[in-house]
């Protein structure tokens, strides 16, 4: 008896010290990252929309991430917002919950005049004090928004008052005022032209005062001012979206909003999913399907009708770490840079998974300029291996133990040895890769990655990737420790300059980092790959460049 | 009796005690950035920091295992009216990390979803492996006998997964039969679906994949002991004494033949806890092992421990059950 229940509890043990084990050990893809529709659109009717993985928060002021944010872009009602629009007009900024902003002559105050007559879902009016209160979220470590950091950085955008706020939580930033009911005042330490495109982020949206200052994890709705909002969440299990009937334009861009709503299911797994959306059952699976699937939908449907292709701002690519071992030398580095056989690298995904570039800079991003530097196609086998000679020696090669992780790892593996890195010792993680490469003083030298925008700015892809200023203990994204005084100097040069030359100057910087110091080796723009059912009418599939599918758009046969 | 009841309580608490520790400690060996979750990407030192005290994770292993423990044990009154009555432990899991949820309100989400699938797979396996075993112990070697085995065969080797992704496309695509994704709840409607009726047509597949490997382990059990027992002296004795066949079979050899079933039952569901992890998984059913494996992706430990202390709790529930069971069944253990 004794022996059974023993036996019983240890293999109870023994399996969840196994999964324990294994998972905890961790993704590439750190980060988050349209004219409108026909005019045939038909309106009506709920599109039923997976999601494998989940989503990580239904807290709007702590979303970070693409699925998150595709059905927040329709819930929630910031002061600006991007157009619903495909290309680079889908980068134009809007007034939204504001009907105008003014900003002083010294580029550090912003005065936004709130709109009247706007509602949340539960009838409530929308005040400025609503937007001070969403700040004041964001901001507060309690609720510990991803987006504090956007508002809180010295080097750009800073909130007066907000880093002190964002350290103790008490009292109230001095930056973040209302006057009267509807005019919200900001003041920044100094002038950042990124601000306004910080305010467009769906996190930014009005906010009923009841939200408290702590994470909301479990709510049955989730109140918002947007065209539509969650009217019901199980937690792992569904979330429903539906209008706000309270919802007005009142003078601002309307929302494209032909669906009545979403049932979002949460968990079925990508294979169940394809059947599922073959069937009708499922319209989309919204974070992916696995990349085995690709080849036999594009060969039945093409890529124009309900399988699809669009580019999108995720950039992948290696990192190598430059504070030690063989990649602190800058000819070692070069010498991946060159070995590296980037289209099979995509090719590997699947097809249509990617393009190949030496950028880090996506074509979507602004002030994307072409790099040439290294080949894009086939390696060149004789100066990578001419580069790396004298400077081989052992690697540390962390990956992602998915089974496309292990298949990327095992190509990406055989091409280092090709130019002379024979000695190469693997680590997988199960997930949190990105976290592990991030704690400063790790021991890893080489690694693949992705990395999707916050917001649509080059900041966000080069100083925040490439800029030694930015090193910390941990949490860096920086994870090549790439720290070399003169290109730090250069971007937070390119953070201070606004408009064209902004732009230029970093679409130069990206080629010219990559040229002279290869801190990374990027190694594909990422396509995003959807599948949606019959029902589905497929000319209003319409993406953002910030958010991808624009679900607002979406219209049902 | 009483003697072997605290004998048997008392090592279930050290065996309760050394499987919490041991999670516990595996949690901690293993490297990952808790602070960063839950303060945020990107958040400022402080605000890490501050998460860490506010979890308390800044504290020995030692004693966070003490206060979640005692969390767990503290005794609480059960009054009825203002009269305390009784005390009961205070059974508290503590808060999820991520999540910022209480542990107990996850588990009680889970657990009918699992139990569900448990409880329904186990009497899909033995209405499978009854008959086959009995029948295959009756006719070996026939054609009967061989189909069965062959059936044994692919049941014992197929992985899960497998069995489970075939079936979904056949049943569920293919000819549409059967749902191939969701749960849904027995008693209220959620999701769009509930009732005795949904609850059942969305678990057949469930039930079916997951009872097929017991089925089969159990099927050529059953057919071993009911061989053996048929060669049995008691058996010939009652046939030679004129017994009907049936009464032959169903007194003396099933009921010989059946006792280490039971036995294999109560340690069984333990183990079909855990496997219930991939059926959940490709149905989409929110039970405990999605809510463990996500939990561990996350190095969520309030969750992880919590499904551990309510695994644990079940399985010695169980076995406790069995016991009792096994003694119904057998005079011979009531006697001892």
């Amino acid at each position: 008896m004794y022996k059974r229940l023993a036996l019983s509890l240890a293999m109870l043990a023994v399996g969840a010290a196994m999964l324990a084990a294994s998972g905890i050990a961790s993704t590439g893809s750190a980060h988050k990252q349209s004219g409108p529709a026909s005019s045939v659109a038909k309106k009506g009717g709920i599109l039923n929309v997976n999601l494998f993985a989940g989503i990580e928060n239904i807290d709007p002021q702590r979303s970070y991430y693409v699925p998150e944010s595709q059905y927040e872009w329709l819930t929630q009602r910031p002061l600006l917002n991007f157009a619903h629009a495909e290309g680079a007009r889908g980068y134009r900024l809007l007034n939204e919950g504001a009907k105008s902003y003014t900003v002083s002559r010294d580029g550090r105050t912003y005065t936004f005049h709130v709109r009247q007559g706007m509602r949340f879902s539960d009838g409530s009016p929308v005040t400025a004090a609503n937007y001070k209160h969403t700040l004041l979220r964001i901001l507060n470590p309690n609720v510990g928004s991803p987006i504090a950091s956007f508002l809180t950085d010295p080097v750009s955008v800073n909130i007066r008052g907000a880093i002190a706020y964002n350290t103790t939580g008490k009292g109230s930033p001095s930056g973040v005022q209302t006057k009267g009911k509807y005019t919200l005042i900001v003041k920044l330490v100094k002038a950042n032209s990124l601000f306004p495109t910080l305010m467009a982020m769906i996190e930014e949206g009005a906010t009923p005062l009841s939200f408290p200052m702590k994470p909301i994890t479990a709510p049955k709705s989730v109140v918002s001012a947007g065209a539509y909002y969650v009217s019901g969440y199980t937690p792992d299990r569904s979330i429903t979206i539906r209008r706000n009937k309270y919802y007005k334009p009142l003078g601002a861009v309307p929302y494209p909003a032909n669906l009545d709503g979403m049932n979002y299911t949460i968990g079925i797994q990508q294979d169940q999913a394809l059947l599922l959306t073959k069937q009708g059952k499922l319209d989309w699976s919204a974070d992916g399907l696995s990349s085995t699937a690709w080849g036999p939908l594009f060969a039945q449907y093409g890529t124009k009708g309900r399988a699809r292709v669009f580019a999108t701002s995720v950039v992948d690519y290696a990192v190598m770490n430059t504070s030690k071992g063989v990649f602190t030398n800058t000819t070692a580095r070069k010498a991946v840079e060159y070995g590296l056989n980037r289209k099979s690298l995509v090719k590997i995904r699947g097809p249509r998974a990617g393009s190949p570039q030496c950028s880090m800079l996506t074509p979507a991003i602004p002030g994307y300029k072409k790099c040439t530097a290294y080949p894009l196609g086939k390696q060149d086998l004789a100066k990578a291996r001419s580069l790396a000679k004298g400077h081989t020696g052992h690697l540390n090669y962390w990956y992602t133990a998915s089974t496309l992780g292990t298949q990327i790892q095992h190509l990406a593996a055989s091409q280092l040895n090709a130019i002379g890195y024979t000695n190469i010792d693997t680590k997988p993680f199960q997930s949190g890769l990105f976290t592990a490469l991030g704690k400063k003083g790790n021991d890893y030298d080489f690694a693949i990655i992705g990395w999707q925008e916050d917001f649509p700015d080059p900041y966000d892809y080069i100083n925040k990737l490439l800029s030694g200023d930015t090193i910390q203990d941990v949490q860096n994204n920086n994870v090549s420790y790439f720290n070399n005084p003169t290109a730090n100097k250069l971007m937070n040069k390119a953070a201070q300059l606004r408009g064209t030359k902004r732009f230029t100057t970093y679409g130069n910087l990206d080629n010219q980092i990559q040229k002279t110091w290869a801190p990374t080796a990027p190694i594909d723009n990422r396509n995003d790959r959807e599948f949606f059912s019959a029902r589905v009418a497929t000319n209003t599939v319409k993406t953002s460049p910030v958010y991808e599918i624009d679900m607002g758009q979406l219209a049902l046969k | 009796m009483i003697r072997y009841l605290i004998r048997r309580i008392l090592w279930a608490i050290v065996l309760f005690v050394v499987v919490t520790l041991v999670t516990y400690v595996i949690f901690f060996l293993v490297p990952n950035d808790l602070a960063a979750k839950v303060a945020g990407q990107g958040s400022s030192q402080e605000a890490r920091a501050r998460a860490i005290h506010h979890l308390g994770l800044d504290r020995p292993v030692y004693v966070q295992y003490g206060k979640f423990m005692w969390a767990l044990i503290k005794p609480v009154p059960v009054r009825i009216g203002s009269v305390p009555v009784f005390v009961r432990p205070n059974g508290n899991l503590g808060y999820s990390y991520i999540r910022a949820t209480p542990v107990n309100d996850l588990i009680k989400s889970a657990a009918p979803v699992t139990g569900s699938l448990v409880f329904g797979g186990v009497i899909v396996w033995l209405l499978m492996a009854l008959p086959i075993g009995i029948l295959s112990a009756l006719r070996p070697r026939s054609l009967l006998d061989r189909t069965s085995m062959t059936f044994v065969l692919i049941g014992i080797s197929a992985h899960p997964i497998w069995i489970g992704l075939i079936f979904a496309y056949v049943f569920g695509f293919r000819l549409g039969w059967f749902p191939i994704s969701n749960y849904c709840n027995f008693f209220n409607h959620a999701g769009g679906c509930g009732g005795p009726a949904q609850w059942a047509y969305h678990l057949i597949l469930p039930w079916i994949t997951y009872a097929i490997l017991f089925a089969a382990l159990y099927a050529r059990m059953i057919r071993a002991n009911v061989m053996e027992a048929m060669t049995e002296d008691y058996v010939r004795t009652a046939r030679a004494k004129g017994a009907p066949e049936q009464r032959v079979l169903r007194s003396h050899v099933l009921r010989n033949a059946l006792l280490p079933v039971v036995t294999m039952l109560g340690m069984d569901i333990g183990v079909g806890l855990g496997g219930a992890v991939f059926t959940e998984t490709i149905y989409n059913l929110p039970g405990l092992g999605k809510l463990l494996l996500r939990a561990i992706g996350e190095t969520d430990l309030p969750i992880v421990m919590g499904v551990v202390v309510f695994a644990t709790f079940a399985i010695i529930v169980f076995n406790l059950i069995i016991d009792l069971l096994y003694a119904w069944i057998d005079p011979r253990i009531r006697l001892s």
